[in-house]
């Protein structure tokens, strides 16, 4: 079993350099996953001078990470944001996305991609009889979104359903090749991409100031399409970090369901769908197991439970793939896509939930309406300074309740362990020593890792993440390796190392 | 309700020194102990408000010193939360603004 997702295996390794020089453009872009590059080819596509800085490899974030499933229908439901707004709102909801996954389907075509990009049915279906009016409710919402919707009792899956929704002409694909055709493409139309170049600090400014490590890119405008925006924002506080968790697997019977299949098993939540990836190979999808970020000790125990769910369901032969990705949800239901500083032309991308592939396009495609001065229609929708007090409450005062429970964990002279020795090969703890906070990994050779346990993003203790052995921070959802680099979140600044030298 | 004030402060004023003592030696500050000193320092300045509004003489010097302290406990909680590290200065002046104005609280209640 590999731990990776199957879309970035089947896909070849993509080779930008690195920014070695000072560069100056129209507008850099932090972030080379789906957003980043879509918005660097259709800036770039009209003649702006673009940059994109991406931290690892091109798609190599939480696109790479992802479902791979483009749809219409969101997360959060549209009963429940029908409830919150009205039906004008999941109208444009639906149309927005709509429009994304036609520019995808678009891209594809034109450009020839071979992303394996199928327009198939999403389904929600419920296995019981306590999810039919569920299924009822989203699939009213959906006519009312104008979506061209069904209610169905079968499914073609071989458990049995009490209930489905099925909505028509949605699509798949591997975001993965996808999003390095599309790197490709950008660069052509002039998009300049670096690769292993993560930005150290912005310096806000009329130009704006991008340090990295060894070089500085100088920008008008500024794209976070890094998921979390990077620094210390205040939509940071109207969005939960939440992680979820992913197995591919191969079935006995060689029949593999074709479709996007989001089931209710109570109160659990999974979403299936097959791949057939470049080789030929075929395999089945199962995600799920929410939680939030840094909140689970024993996250282990999702990627099992995934695999006895689709265990009893499916005729599973192998567990091929395992991998987990982080999405973030927004405190009103909709992302916060726009510019948030006109003064010095930063705009966010942000709150996708786990709807990040199609939201991802159609934040590409309002923010470079708005750099280039043209109208669009989604823009007042998603715009990040909206205020909606009473939509925004119940999840921003959850989060932030959590938050301020994860800070009053940080208790002086405490921590997970007092000395190093109490740390086995293979696990990561909190040390404690002469009132500082240590995050101390050791690996299987016996060599310790020590950081600071300090998020540099503000202030948090991270907590262990034992299946992906990061540090993860509980607050705002920023994770880094064993030795403190940043993987993803809002961080910018790497967890100091550390010597503890406690031995005991 | 003086008494009261005067007891939250107190309780306040203990955690704030040992919050200093970290911002002394250049440590990060225990955020538990962080988010327990403000509020408390908080609802002791709500208590003497109510106070003040209610009696006659008011600790009226107290308070106003009390209510610098407090804006710098934002600012000293905003950077505390954002930056590297605490000004040694500021938490100083934060500190010593804050205990000139329990003494002279004490001195108007006894």
């Amino acid at each position: 079993m590999k731990k990776t997702s199957l879309w970035k295996d089947d896909a070849e390794a993509s080779s930008y350099s690195p920014l070695q020089e000072d560069w100056n453009v129209d507008v850099a872009i932090v972030g080379g996953g789906i957003t980043g590059l879509t918005a660097g080819y259709l800036l770039a596509a009209t003649g702006k001078s673009v940059a994109v800085l991406e931290a690892m490899r091109v798609g190599g974030g939480t696109t790479g990470f992802s479902t791979g499933n483009l749809y219409a229908t969101v997360e959060e439901r549209f009963k429940t944001l029908k409830f919150k707004f009205d039906q004008e709102t999941i109208q444009a909801i639906a149309a927005s996305r709509s429009a994304a996954i036609g520019y995808i389907e678009n891209r594809v075509h034109e450009f020839a991609i071979d992303c394996d990009f199928h327009r198939r049915p999403w389904r929600l279906l419920s296995e019981t009889e306590d999810g039919i009016s569920t299924v009822q409710k989203e699939y009213k919402a959906c006519l009312d979104a104008g979506l061209e919707a069904y209610l169905d009792t079968t499914a073609p899956l071989p458990f049995n359903i009490a209930a489905t929704l099925r909505v028509e002409n949605q699509a798949q694909f591997n975001p993965m090749q996808y999003a390095k055709a599309l790197a490709e493409q950008a660069q052509k139309a002039g998009c300049a991409i670096f690769e292993q170049t993560p930005v150290l600090r912005i310096k806000k400014g009329s130009p704006n100031i991008l340090y990295t490590q060894n070089g500085t890119v100088t920008a008008n405008k500024v794209i976070h399409a890094t998921h979390s925006p990077k620094g210390v924002m205040a939509v940071h506080a109207l969005l939960g970090p939440y992680r979820e968790y992913a197995i591919a697997v191969k079935l006995n019977s060689g029949s593999y369901p074709e479709g996007i299949f989001w089931t209710i098993n109570g109160l659990s939540y999974y979403s299936i769908r097959s791949y057939t990836s470049r080789s030929g190979e075929n395999y089945l999808l199962v995600l799920g197991e929410p939680h939030k970020v840094g909140h689970k000790k024993d996250n282990e125990a999702c990627f099992q439970n995934l695999e006895t769910y689709i265990r009893g369901r499916f005729d599973v032969k192998s567990v091929e793939y395992r991998w987990s990705a982080q999405n973030y949800r927004p405190a009103d239901g909709l992302p916060y896509i726009g510019c948030i500083d006109d003064k010095h032309g930063i705009y966010i991308a942000t709150g996708f939930a786990t709807d990040g592939l199609t939201y991802g396009t159609l934040a590409a495609m309002i923010i470079s309406d708005l750099i280039l001065g043209k109208e669009n229609p989604w823009a007042a929708l998603y715009d990040p300074r909206r205020h909606n007090p009473l939509k925004s409450a119940a999840r921003f005062i959850k989060e932030s309740v959590h938050v301020f429970m994860d800070y009053m964990k940080d208790m002086p002279y405490r921590a997970e362990t007092k000395t190093l020795s109490a740390i086995m090969p293979g696990e990561g703890k909190t040390v404690e020593i002469k009132g500082e906070k240590f995050a101390a990994y050791r690996d299987e050779a016996g060599e310790l890792h020590q950081v600071s346990a300090v998020c540099t993003h503000m202030k948090c203790i991270v907590n262990w993440n034992e299946e992906a052995k990061s540090w993860d921070c509980p607050c705002h959802g920023s994770r880094f390796t064993v030795d403190g680099q940043v993987i993803e979140g809002p961080a910018i600044v790497n967890l100091p190392k550390r010597e503890a030298n406690n031995q005991q | 309700m003086i008494i009261t004030a005067i007891v939250l402060f107190s309780l306040a004023a203990l955690l704030g020194i040992f919050l200093l003592t970290f911002v002394l030696k250049g440590k990060e500050t225990p955020k538990a102990v962080t988010f327990t000193h403000g509020p408390l320092a908080a609802a002791g300045l709500v208590v003497l408000i109510i106070y003040a509004f209610q009696s006659s003489p008011a600790p009226i010097a107290s308070l106003i010193l009390f209510i610098i302290a407090a804006a710098g406990g934002f600012v000293l909680i905003t950077v505390d939360l954002t930056s590297s590290s605490v000004p040694k200065w500021l938490a100083l002046v934060h500190g010593l603004i804050a205990a000139a104005a329990f003494i002279m609280l004490l001195k108007f209640a006894f």
